[in-house]
């Protein structure tokens, strides 16, 4: 049976995002989700109709989690590195750096343990949404104002450090302050810090190497930073065909996402960092380690404070890491060891 | 009289002063409030200046100053803004609603009454959305991460709850207010012989206006139509003279309604915004420059300034007139606000040049013309509040302007000098032969201080020291050293000025709030892109929107105070700015000027009202010092363009 257009039902929607469609994470929202999801709908006899606000118009960086359940976007990007208290299981990987830089791979880990940890789904649901896929970042790095060729050299700094990546800097004598990507440009140039750490693919977009021009890889890695989700009452009032079709298209959109952030990166640090006047430091190996292993058991503690809440910290940790040694990665840290 | 109303009158008493009462003790409480705000801000500077030390002396900076500047603002203001409402704050255009009120109080006051409910009304909207935020945070949510820097949510969604629940008591005891003032009208005219006329056909603009609403949440209208009736209606609603807060709010509200069809989204909307909107550590700098100003009028900076500028100026024709803008302009890189010059130099400069045979008209005229270079010249509360809206940095708008300050304060300098060669009805027969006996160190030692707090503030800002909000800080607390040793600062003083201080950020952060609201409204109906393709489409040139422009903030310039005409103007015309490719930065320029021109026109004119609440000469009418100022509105009109057709003028410094 195909429904009439006529009586075919309409979906006026709403795509959202803090950030500008320059980032692939909101790009692909803007290129692929919306005008795929209109196209396909249409082919099940469904009309949607799309409104889309980005870049901060409906909610800043902050509130993408309240944005989107709250209902002030149905679709959009959620930070879920903003939300330590509210999504601390999301937050894994920020207990855990050091560990890969592989955003295809750490993506389809993302997926696996949404689909296999009941409390990764539900604490979405929590916060009235639906998880529909992942979202991946590359390798952090530390972007800088003068440059430093050792661990010691980030003594007494103040550096930009997104929700937990702050406690990355322990041991190091920096100090994290909370920000997001839009802010780091002025804050940096006027002094608020002396430098951020950001993955590779942010730096370019928001013209980040003209106020901090030192580019300093310290084998950080990157993780699971983000997700596509709907807002769950919008998700209810779907048919179940166009249920399953943004399901799909959250799957699809995880893996775009990945391709083109890690395509990104690799322009980044080739091409457009270097002709942009960015110096691109690799910290030796040795020093890497020194600072690896300087860390407090940051996934350690992280695992017991989720014990107190109830929650599988250590399920998480071991998962990750499983799944990032059997892709064939070489963790600098094993946090489950 | 019959013993039948006097009885009446007496019962009447008897409720209506336990009401009284009950009202006193309410604004006592928010009296309380209010110094606990004060209080709260004025120890972030204290805060701040010690993370610099830290920072700077000891590579040991405080963790958390961002995160607690962000959060102190937002509680502070909510503790301030009851308060601010009581003594009369909250901005409005009074042009259609004052005149009412004296000419038709029956009326009048129902109006009163509607504006008051449709404050009851937001303040509620934002205390019940808050009570969810309360208890979504409690009991152990947190900002921040842990091992870094975290702090409790809920203390400061408390704060938020009672505080918006206060703000709603307030105008519920306005409606009061005004039914007892209606009661009273309506009594006064039935004791009238010959009644006046009830005007009630005035209310048929409220009747259209509920009309239109209805007609259009029920019709079928695209979300830009929607839009487009919202920003009509928005004028509407803001000329009648309801408070421009609130009028934004309920149009942003209603939009956004009617765009998705059901309240929640609204209601959410609002609610996320002033939880969230306000927690930011940038929007520190609107208070600490503004007590930096203030602290500094206290210390007799202004005095000194004047007399260095009219020793330099002595030997020249109108030589008294161009040291008042000297003055001015000197005095404007300390003050963030044109208010602050306007009061300084009415005092100082104007009857000095009265009694040296200028015109009054041409006194008062150039002083409140003058008086404009306080927000052009940096620092200035415009170019902050502009840098929120276009998220453009303060400290680049800062440096752009310095150059079109320059310019302004020249242009008025030659035209002062040119008039008074050939217009001496406008100028008068000034004698500017006056003995200022200074020697160039003494001088020098008399704008030492400014010279200080300039070095200070903006050398740390472009040298990489620190932040605007930083440099706010290093400024207030300057100021007030300098006061403290020129001893002109007594404690009643300083907390009359905590006092302003305070009243003076809640209500621009509080239209910042509104403004942000009506703007999600905005975006979310594609208005903003939807005016940008037509004017594309309509191969409207760049040129000429920028002309429109102008004259539109000329228009809302007579009506509005300036911050409110950017709220209101910016979120719709930024994208197109930027769809024309034009430069941010240097509309930045270009607005804050414009919109200037506004402080000086009828019939508000807020740089006029200051010079006439402030001068002693009773004589000097409001319509003379509008008529005295009106060269410099159209000195301000050249530049505007000058600066138009030359973006350079703005945009070298910076590069
Ligand atoms: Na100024
Ligand atoms: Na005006």
């Amino acid at each position: 049976m195909s429904p009439s257009p006529a009586n075919a039902a309409d979906f006026k929607l709403t795509a959202s995002s803090s950030h500008p469609p320059v980032v692939p994470w909101v790009k692909t929202i803007q290129d692929h989700v919306v005008p795929e999801s209109v196209k396909r709908a249409k082919a099940l006899g469904h009309n949607i109709e799309w409104t889309e606000a980005y870049a901060g118009a409906l909610y800043n960086f902050q509130n993408t989690l309240e944005g989107i359940g709250d209902g002030l976007g149905d679709v959009g990007w959620v930070g879920t590195l903003w939300e330590p208290n509210k999504l601390p299981l999301q937050n894994v990987t920020f207990v855990m750096p050091f560990v890969t830089g592989n955003v295809k791979l750490a993506a389809d880990i993302q997926n696996a343990l949404h689909r296999d940890v009941p409390e990764m789904k539900q604490a979405f649901l929590d916060n009235n949404q639906v998880y529909l896929g992942p979202q991946t970042i590359d390798d952090y790095v530390l972007i800088l104002k003068e440059p430093i060729d050792s661990v010691e050299d980030m003594k007494g700094k103040k550096i930009y450090a997104p929700g937990a990546s702050a406690a990355w800097l322990e041991g190091t004598g920096a100090i994290g302050v909370n920000g997001g990507l839009p802010v780091y440009y002025n804050g940096i140039q006027t002094g608020v810090t002396e430098g951020a750490v950001v993955p590779v693919t942010g730096i370019v977009p928001f013209k980040l190497h003209e106020v901090a021009p030192y580019i300093v890889n310290v084998g950080m890695g990157g993780g699971m930073t983000g997700a596509l989700t709907m807002n769950k009452d919008t998700f209810d009032d779907l048919p179940p065909e166009l249920q399953k079709m943004f399901m799909e298209l959250g799957q699809e959109y995880g893996e775009l996402v990945a391709q083109r952030v890690a395509g990104f990166n690799k322009a980044s640090l080739t091409k457009l960092l270097p002709a942009g006047g960015a110096t691109i430091i690799e910290l030796p190996m040795e020093e890497r380690k020194k600072w690896a292993d300087g860390l407090p058991d940051l996934a350690g503690a992280w695992a017991e404070r989720m014990k107190e809440k109830g929650l599988p910290g250590d399920k998480v940790i071991k998962a990750y890491m499983d799944g990032v040694r059997a892709g064939g990665e070489t963790p600098i840290r094993n946090w489950d060891k | 009289m019959s013993a039948s109303d006097g009885s009446s009158v007496n019962e009447e008493g008897g409720a209506i002063g336990v009401y009284r009462r009950l009202a006193n003790l309410f604004v006592q409480l928010t009296s309380i409030c209010n110094s606990a705000g004060t209080i709260w801000v004025f120890g972030l500077m204290f805060l701040i200046c010690a993370d610099i030390i830290a920072r700077a002396g000891f590579s040991a900076p405080i963790r958390g100053v961002t995160e607690l500047v962000g959060y102190s603002l937002i509680g502070a203001v909510f503790l301030q803004l009851a308060h601010s409402l009581h003594v009369g704050r909250f901005s409005r255009a009074e042009m259609y609603i004052e005149p009412l009120t004296k000419k038709r109080p029956i009326t009048a006051q129902l109006f009163h009454m509607i504006f008051s409910a449709g404050g009851v009304f937001v303040f509620g909207l934002i205390a019940f959305g808050t009570i969810s935020k309360f208890e979504e945070a409690w009991p152990d949510l947190k900002f921040g991460v842990e091992g870094d820097f975290t702090i409790l949510v809920w203390p400061l969604r408390l704060i938020i709850l009672i505080g918006a629940t206060m703000v709603a008591v307030k105008y519920l005891s306005l409606l009061i207010d005004h039914a007892i003032e209606l009661r009273q009208a309506i009594k006064r005219r039935q004791a009238q012989d010959n009644k006046e006329p009830l005007g009630l056909y005035h209310l048929l603009i409220m009747v259209g206006l509920f009309a239109g609403g209805w007609y259009v949440a029920n019709g079928d209208f695209s979300r830009v139509e929607i839009g487009l009736f919202s920003l009509a209606g928005m004028l509407v609603v803001i000329f009648m003279g309801i408070h421009i807060g609130i009028g934004l709010i309920l149009l942003g509200f209603a939009g956004i309604w009617m765009m998705m069809g059901t309240p929640k989204i609204a209601i959410n909307t609002v609610k996320l915004a002033s939880n969230e909107f306000l927690r930011s550590f940038f929007f520190g700098v609107i208070p600490l420059f503004v007590l930096m100003g203030l602290v500094i009028n206290e210390s007799d900076v202004g005095g000194d300034t004047f007399k260095v500028a009219r020793w330099a100026l002595r030997k020249i024709k109108g030589g008294l007139g161009v040291a008042t803008v000297l003055a001015n302009a000197i005095f404007a890189a300390i003050t963030g606000s044109s208010i602050a010059s306007a009061a300084v130099f009415t005092k100082i400069a104007a009857p000095h040049m009265i009694r040296h045979g200028y015109t009054p008209t041409f006194a008062v005229g150039t002083v409140a013309g003058s008086s404009v270079l306080g927000m052009l010249i940096p620092p200035s509360l415009l170019l902050i509040i502009y840098g929120f809206v276009a998220e453009q940095s303060v400290g680049l708008l800062f440096l752009a302007a310095v150059i079109p300050g320059i310019i302004l304060a020249f242009a008025m300098g030659i035209s002062i000098i040119a008039m008074a060669y050939f217009w001496p009805s406008y100028v008068g027969q000034p004698d500017d032969s006056e003995e200022v006996d200074l020697k160039v160190g003494e001088a020098l030692q008399m704008v030492l201080p400014i010279i200080i707090l300039v070095a200070a503030v903006l050398g740390g800002i472009y040298g990489g020291f620190f932040t605007p909000v930083e440099a706010g800080a290093v400024g207030a607390a300057g100021a007030l050293i300098i006061a403290l040793v020129k001893r002109r600062l007594t404690w009643p003083k300083l907390w009359k000025v905590l006092l302003e201080t305070g009243h003076t950020t809640v209500s621009v952060l509080f239209l910042i709030l509104a403004a942000n609201i009506y703007g999600k409204m905005l975006a979310l109906s594609g208005l903003p892109q939807f005016a940008s393709s037509s004017i594309g489409g309509a191969e409207v040139s760049f040129f000429w929107f920028m002309v429109f422009y102008i004259v539109l903030v000329i228009i809302l310039g007579m009506f509005l105070d300036s911050v409110s005409i950017m709220l209101i103007v910016l979120p719709l015309v930024l994208p197109i700015v930027l769809s024309f490719g034009g430069d941010l930065i240097w509309f930045g320029i270009v607005t804050v000027i414009a919109v200037e021109m506004g402080l000086l026109t009828p019939p508000l004119g807020i740089a006029v009202y200051v010079v006439r609440s402030t001068i002693t000469d009773a004589s000097i009418t409001l319509n003379q010092i509008f008529r005295g100022a009106f060269p410099y509105v159209v000195i301000m009109l050249a530049v505007t363009i000058l600066l138009i057709a030359f973006p350079q003028l703005s945009l070298a410094l910076l590069n």
